[in-house]
């Protein structure tokens, strides 16, 4: 099995001392994952898929845990802009 | 005195980084080169596998592949080294606020009084290292010593991934054997000139009478002998502390030779067009001028003069490098990049003594013309206005040498005197 880096779409909610966590991640074929709690942020680079930033391990509606990246995101100036999430994709090896 | 300045000193960086965001790429003979259209075809940083093979920075890239043919060539990517740049000096920033930035992956670490860990260096050095493996997938070198000149020392001893102590115990049998060369600021021509005086150790410089080193290399004899004796006492920046800004420049490796002085007057002209804006930005102005000329064997030459008077107004920029250009350099190869560097800096509001031979009005003149640009190109962009004399060479005319081009940090003598 190969995995990839994803980029998704997170609906995030941030509290009034600026802290951000994720409440829905949407998958580009329009599945949807509810997370229904954030056990640990840290930050760590993703040794298989590459990337670094804030790991959110989060327990998903679905059941099951997984981790979700916060990655900054910055102009052709180098200044930062935002950030955007990503997780690891497990791909099948005929698809890979 | 305790040994508690670092010199953390990330391995390979670029290379590194990009292993970090690849991971397929990892053990494999990398190099990071610049874009071979623009002309920037050189390595810059090449991983431990490819070093092995020969591969070195500043190499031409077609040397590079013949002396290693498996060589993964990888586009630079500024943005994400400096990310990860970012990155790093905010692990830094947990263990202590005296931070000093030696280019995009170097840096010295106060770590006097630091809480963490202790307050033992050793052990917050470590975790930094950790930090660095875990959170950003690439390894660090860093010195750990009583001196900033010995913990760089330290970071360069030991190589990938490891951790150096010179202490007041260790440092005459670890640091004095090492060659002169391995010094901060011995570079070529210092070197040459030690060996001349029989000096081939960071040991003979540091034994070597200082009165002898200062008729040999004037001002900069005493300072490399107080560094091989790790009497700097430098101090660290705190974070917030802005660091001085001595001088302002920026150069350029054109898409083609430049052949005629024409072709530099365009370009000295967009490269002062950036100095003059920045200048004008930090409210400053330049006493005196510096051009680099680099022709296309790659050999260099830089020429400073000073103004008749202060000045941040493009114009007169331009007229200065000039002709600071015409008076040394004759066309007998074509260029490959040249730079200007406004240095001596003085407050703008700052008052001078007014001249006969220089017209105010045509000062004031230029002063608005410059003004009114850069409002504009602040609103819309750089290319909204151009001179007109810029466009007889179009495929100069390009250059927006403020943004394209990254400020690097100024040297370690940058922060130690004041504006």
């Amino acid at each position: 099995m190969k995995r990839r880096k994803l980029y998704v779409a997170v609906e995030s909610y941030t509290d009034a001392a600026g802290v951000e966590t994720p409440r829905i991640i949407h998958w580009p074929n329009g599945e949807q994952y509810p997370v229904t709690a954030v056990l640990r942020t840290v930050n760590r680079q993703h040794a298989k898929v590459g990337g670094t930033g804030t790991c959110y391990t989060c327990a998903f509606a679905q059941g099951g845990i997984g981790n979700v990246y916060h990655e900054v995101l910055e102009d052709d100036a180098s200044s930062v802009i935002g950030a955007r999430w990503f997780v690891e994709e497990k791909i099948e090896a005929e698809h890979a | 005195m305790e040994t508690c300045i670092a010199h953390v000193d990330a391995n390979c960086f670029y290379a590194s980084v990009e292993m970090a965001e690849h991971p397929e790429l990892l053990g494999k003979a990398i190099a990071v080169c610049g874009d071979p259209a623009n002309r920037h075809g050189i390595i810059l940083t090449a991983s431990y596998p490819a070093k092995r093979k020969g591969v070195k920075t500043a190499m031409a890239i077609w040397e590079a592949k013949a002396l290693c043919p498996e060589l993964i060539l990888v586009r630079a990517d500024l943005r994400l080294y400096m990310r990860y740049s970012r990155y790093t000096r905010d692990i830094f920033y947990r263990y202590t606020d005296r931070v000093e930035p030696f280019g995009l992956d170097e840096a010295w670490l106060g770590l006097r009084g630091c809480p963490a860990c202790g307050g033992e260096p050793l052990r917050i050095v470590q975790a930094i290292s950790d930090a660095f493996k875990r959170e950003l997938g690439i390894t660090c070198s860093i010195g750990l010593s009583f001196s900033k000149v010995y913990a760089k020392l330290g970071s360069d001893y030991k190589k990938p991934d490891a951790i150096t102590v010179f202490d007041r115990a260790n440092y005459r049998e670890r640091v004095f054997p090492l060659p002169v060369s391995d010094l901060l600021y011995v570079g070529r021509a210092t070197t040459r000139k030690l060996n001349e005086m029989g000096i081939y150790t960071i040991g003979d410089l540091a034994t070597c009478d200082p009165a002898r080193l200062q008729r040999k290399l004037g001002k900069m004899g005493l300072v490399v002998h107080r560094f091989a004796n790790g009497y700097d006492d430098e101090h660290i920046c705190q974070v917030g502390d802005r660091a001085p800004v001595k001088s302002v420049g920026n150069s350029w490796t054109t898409p083609r030779d430049l052949t005629e002085d024409t072709d530099a007057w365009v370009v000295f002209m967009l490269l002062c067009e950036s100095v003059g804006a920045r200048l004008r930005e930090l409210g400053c102005k330049c006493r005196g001028i510096e051009i680099s000329v680099r022709d296309a064997s790659l050999s260099w030459f830089s020429r400073q003069t000073v103004l008749p008077m202060p000045t941040n107004i493009t114009e007169e920029l331009t007229a200065a490098a000039c002709a600071l250009f015409r008076c040394h350099y004759h066309w007998s190869k074509g260029l490959r990049s040249l730079g200007v560097r406004g240095f001596d800096l003085v407050w703008s509001d700052e008052p001078v003594q007014l001249r006969l031979d220089i017209d105010a009005n045509r000062q004031e003149e230029l002063m608005r013309l410059d003004g009114a640009i850069d409002d504009l190109r602040r609103r819309y962009g750089f290319s909204i206005v151009q001179r007109a004399k810029v466009w007889t060479r179009p495929e100069l005319a390009r250059l927006d040498a403020r943004h394209d081009n990254v400020v690097h940090p100024h040297g370690y003598f940058g922060q130690m005197e004041g504006l």
